[in-house]
C-alpha cells in the first residue's frame, strides 16, 4: 500500500523518494539473524522496500545454526518470475546464525563496520525508502529514535526492562493511535518486532494489546504475522 | 519553529558536551547551564537521553557531517552510539569490547569516514569517563521523558570510580585512563584517544573534567582525592 509508505517516510512527499542511493549496480545487503530473535521488522521493511526497488530477497542457514525452521529457513515468499541479478537493485540476503550480539548487517566489507542492532538495520532500510529520513523532520525522528531506543531495550533488555518499556508504551498509546504522530511509523514496526520475538504479546496492557492488533491488521505487516504465529 | 533550548549540567554526558562544542555554531540550539540535562524541542516534548540528545544536534547541524556523509555511514554512526552505551559502557562487557575496538581502530583514525562522528565522540567519552545517564526526574520530563538505553544501568557495575557526590551520573573510567597513565593495553584505542584529545573540542570539554582516579590498588584509590 502506497498509504503505509507515506507515513513511514512522515511528511515527505514522494518525489525525492524515488532516487537510487546506487544507480545501475545492484546493492547486496546481507544481514545476519539469530533465529531465536527474528527481526521481525526486516520483513516489514521488506515488504515496503518492495513497493519501490525492485529486490531479491533470499535466506540462508549457516551451519551453526542447524535447528531452523521450515518458516525461517524460507522467510521470503516467492520473489516473481526468475530473473538475472542484473534486473534488480538490492540483494536482501538474511543469514540464519548463532550470533550472541543478535541481528546485524553488512553492505560492503572492504569500506564498512559491521552494523549490529535490528533497529539500526531498520534505520538503514527506512533510509533507503525515504533518503530525506534526518533531514525534513528533526523533531518525529528523534521520537522515533526514542522508541527505537526502547524497542532495543526490549531485544536486549532483562524482564523488569521490558515491563518498563511495556509501561511506557501503554501510557502513550492510551492517548495516540501510534507510537509517533498519527500514523504508522518505523517506530512502530520495530517495537511491534521486538514484542513479537520477545513472545511478549500475552498478559499485555489494554492500549499495547489494542494497538499490536492495528498493526497486525496493516497489510505490510501480514507476513511478518505469519512468521510470529509460528515462532 | 520556537526556540530549542538544550540545558546542562557540569553532571551532562560528556558525549553531550562533546556535541555541542562540535554544533554550537551550527545548530541554532540554544544551550543553557541548568541542574538537569534536557533538550526542550517544544512545550510538550523533551528528550534528556545522551543518544537522543547528540543525534538531534547532529542533524540539525549537517554542515558538520557528525553524523557522516551517506546513509552507509549513517549506520555504522548508529551502530557505534548502541555500542558505546551498551557494550563499551557495560562493566561486564568492557574488556570484550575494547578488545573488538582496537581490532577495528588498527588501520584508521576516525571510526567512520575520515572526520570525527557521533562515533568518534560516543567512544571517547566512555573511554573518558563512564555515563550512567541522566536522571529521570526532572522537572522537564512530559510526553518524550526518556531513560538511556544501558543494558547494564545499575551504576554498581559501572568500572570506575565515584568522583562527585551525590546522584552522579559522570563516573571515570578508572581502567582505561589506568591503561593511558602506564602505557599498557590495547594500543590502537591508546593512539586514538589520544589524537581525538589534540582536536580543540576535546581538549576543552576534557579540561572541565574531573580527573579520574586510576585503578591501582584500594589505598591509592583511598588516597587520591577527585580532583577538579
Amino acid at each position: 500500500q502506497s498509504a503505509d509508505v507515506a507515513s513511514l517516510s512522515s511528511s515527505v512527499p514522494s518525489t525525492n523518494v524515488q532516487q537510487l542511493p546506487f544507480s545501475g549496480v545492484i546493492q547486496d545487503i546481507v544481514i545476519n539473524a539469530n533465529p531465536a530473535n527474528p527481526p521481525l521488522s526486516v520483513l516489514i521493511l521488506h515488504q515496503l522496500l518492495a513497493q519501490q526497488y525492485k529486490v531479491l530477497a533470499a535466506s540462508y542457514v549457516h551451519s551453526s545454526v542447524p535447528d531452523v525452521s521450515v518458516g525461517l529457513r524460507n522467510v521470503f515468499l516467492d520473489n516473481g518470475p526468475v530473473m538475472s541479478r542484473s534486473n534488480y537493485q538490492f540483494a536482501l540476503s538474511v543469514i540464519w546464525k548463532n550470533d550472541r550480539f543478535g541481528t546485524s548487517m553488512m553492505l560492503s566489507p572492504n569500506v564498512q563496520t559491521r552494523v549490529y542492532g535490528e533497529a539500526n538495520v531498520a534505520r538503514y532500510l527506512a533510509r533507503l525508502l525515504n533518503p530525506a529520513y534526518d533531514a525534513v523532520d528533526v523533531v518525529t525522528a528523534a521520537e522515533i529514535d526514542h522508541w527505537l531506543d526502547q524497542a532495543t531495550q526490549v531485544i536486549h533488555g532483562n524482564n523488569k526492562e521490558r515491563a518498563a518499556v511495556l509501561r511506557m508504551i501503554n501510557a502513550r498509546l492510551g492517548k495516540h493511535p501510534w507510537l509517533v504522530g498519527s500514523d504508522l511509523t518505523l517506530a512502530d514496526i520495530v517495537m511491534w518486532s521486538g514484542l513479537q520475538q520477545c513472545k511478549m504479546t500475552q498478559a499485555i496492557p489494554g492500549n499495547v494489546k489494542r494497538w499490536l492488533d492495528v498493526c497486525s491488521q496493516q497489510t505490510v505487516f501480514q507476513h511478518a504475522r505469519q512468521v510470529a504465529i509460528d515462532l | 519553529p520556537s526556540m530549542t533550548i538544550l540545558t546542562v549540567s557540569e553532571k551532562s554526558s560528556v558525549a553531550v558536551l562533546l556535541t555541542v562544542e562540535f554544533t554550537k555554531e551550527h545548530s541554532g540550539v540554544e544551550v543553557k547551564e541548568d541542574q538537569t540535562t534536557s533538550l526542550n524541542l517544544a512545550s510538550d516534548i523533551s528528550f534528556t537521553s545522551t543518544n537522543s540528545i547528540c543525534r538531534y544536534l547532529a542533524r540539525v547541524s549537517p554542515a558538520v557531517k557528525l553524523y557522516g556523509s551517506n546513509i552507509l555511514q549513517q549506520a555504522e554512526v548508529d551502530h557505534w552510539l548502541d555500542f558505546s552505551t551498551v557494550r563499551l559502557g557495560c562493566a561486564t562487557e568492557f574488556s570484550d569490547a575494547l578488545l573488538y575496538l582496537d581490532k577495528v581502530l588498527g588501520p584508521i583514525s576516525h571510526l567512520v569516514g575520515y572526520d570525527v562522528t557521533l562515533a568518534d565522540i560516543a567512544v571517547w567519552a566512555v573511554l573518558r569517563a563512564f555515563s550512567v545517564g541522566n536522571r529521570v526526574d526532572g522537572p522537564l520530563q512530559k510526553v518524550s521523558s526518556i531513560s538511556p538505553v544501558v543494558a547494564c544501568r545499575n551504576p554498581n557495575n559501572a568500572i570506575g570510580t565515584v568522583l562527585l557526590d551525590g546522584g552522579m551520573d559522570v563516573w571515570g573510567n578508572a581502567q582505561f585512563q589506568g591503561y593511558l597513565q602506564s602505557g599498557t593495553g590495547p594500543k590502537n584505542v591508546i593512539r586514538y584517544y589520544r589524537y581525538l584529545l589534540e582536536k580543540p573540542q576535546f581538549q576543552k570539554v576534557n579540561n572541565t573534567l574531573p580527573q579520574v582516579a586510576v585503578q591501582r590498588s584500594k589505598e591509592q584509590l583511598q588516597n587520591s582525592a577527585p580532583v577538579k
